[in-house]
């Protein structure tokens, strides 16, 4: 189960401009990361989709982004499962990762 | 020091949505800190209950995976998550849909009481 995770991290890990990326459930807890992600962000990471979502009820998946200066972090919960995750890169490849 | 931890561990509780109580206990489940809301259930801060993640530790430690350190358990309308911090066990009750992730991660936040509360009971 967790070879299909892996494979998923490693590619969006392979995308220019990535550093990390995590993946959590719907309770927080972690279930994997690569690159400059720690795992035991989740929680936090679940919590802030959570109260993001809570902003516009009738649309339960909002995309987060935080900005800095040189990096970008955007939380995003995948609609057809429980699974959010966050990863760590520049917004114009965004859309790759989306597919 | 008893009202200082008091007040901390209160202002943790309203930060986490959901979760009911946060109790520091010895071993055998006597009460060390308590805090909780009105929704805690009473029957899950008994001496009784927490008493048994004393068991649930040696018979987790056969499995021969090393040491227990943290018993997560989800109930049809709440979650405990109890973490060995010996002497001490840190209770936390919690709602079912409550963030385990972030309870999880409350564990280092709560690391210098814990330290703190360690020492005064090895030395009782």
């Amino acid at each position: 189960m967790e070879n299909s995770l892996d494979q998923v991290m490693d590619e969006v890990l392979s995308q220019p401009g990535v550093y990390g990326c995590l993946f959590s459930n719907d309770h927080g807890l972690g279930l994997g990361a690569k690159g400059k992600a720690d795992v035991n962000s989740a929680g936090i990471i679940t919590a802030i989709a959570n109260l993001a979502s809570k902003l516009e009820p009738h649309n339960g998946n909002p995309i987060i982004t935080y900005e800095n200066d040189t990096r970008t972090c955007i939380i995003k919960r995948v609609k057809t499962s429980q699974i959010r995750y966050v990863s760590i890169y520049p917004l114009e490849i965004e859309e790759v990762l989306w597919k | 020091m008893a009202e200082e931890i008091k007040k901390i561990l209160q202002d943790i509780l309203t930060k986490v949505p959901d979760l009911h109580c946060i109790l520091i206990t010895d071993r055998d489940g006597v009460s060390v800190a308590k805090v909780c809301t009105e929704k805690a259930t009473e029957s899950g801060t008994r001496f009784g209950f927490i008493s048994t993640f004393g068991l649930a530790v040696d018979q987790g430690s056969k499995l021969g995976l090393g040491k227990t350190s943290t018993l997560i358990c989800y109930y049809s309308q709440y979650q405990v998550i109890q973490m060995n911090k010996s002497p001490l066990v840190l209770t936390f009750i919690a709602s079912k849909k409550c963030n385990t992730g972030l309870i999880m991660a409350l564990e280092n936040q709560l690391e210098p009481i814990i330290s703190e509360l360690s020492m005064v009971v090895a030395e009782t």
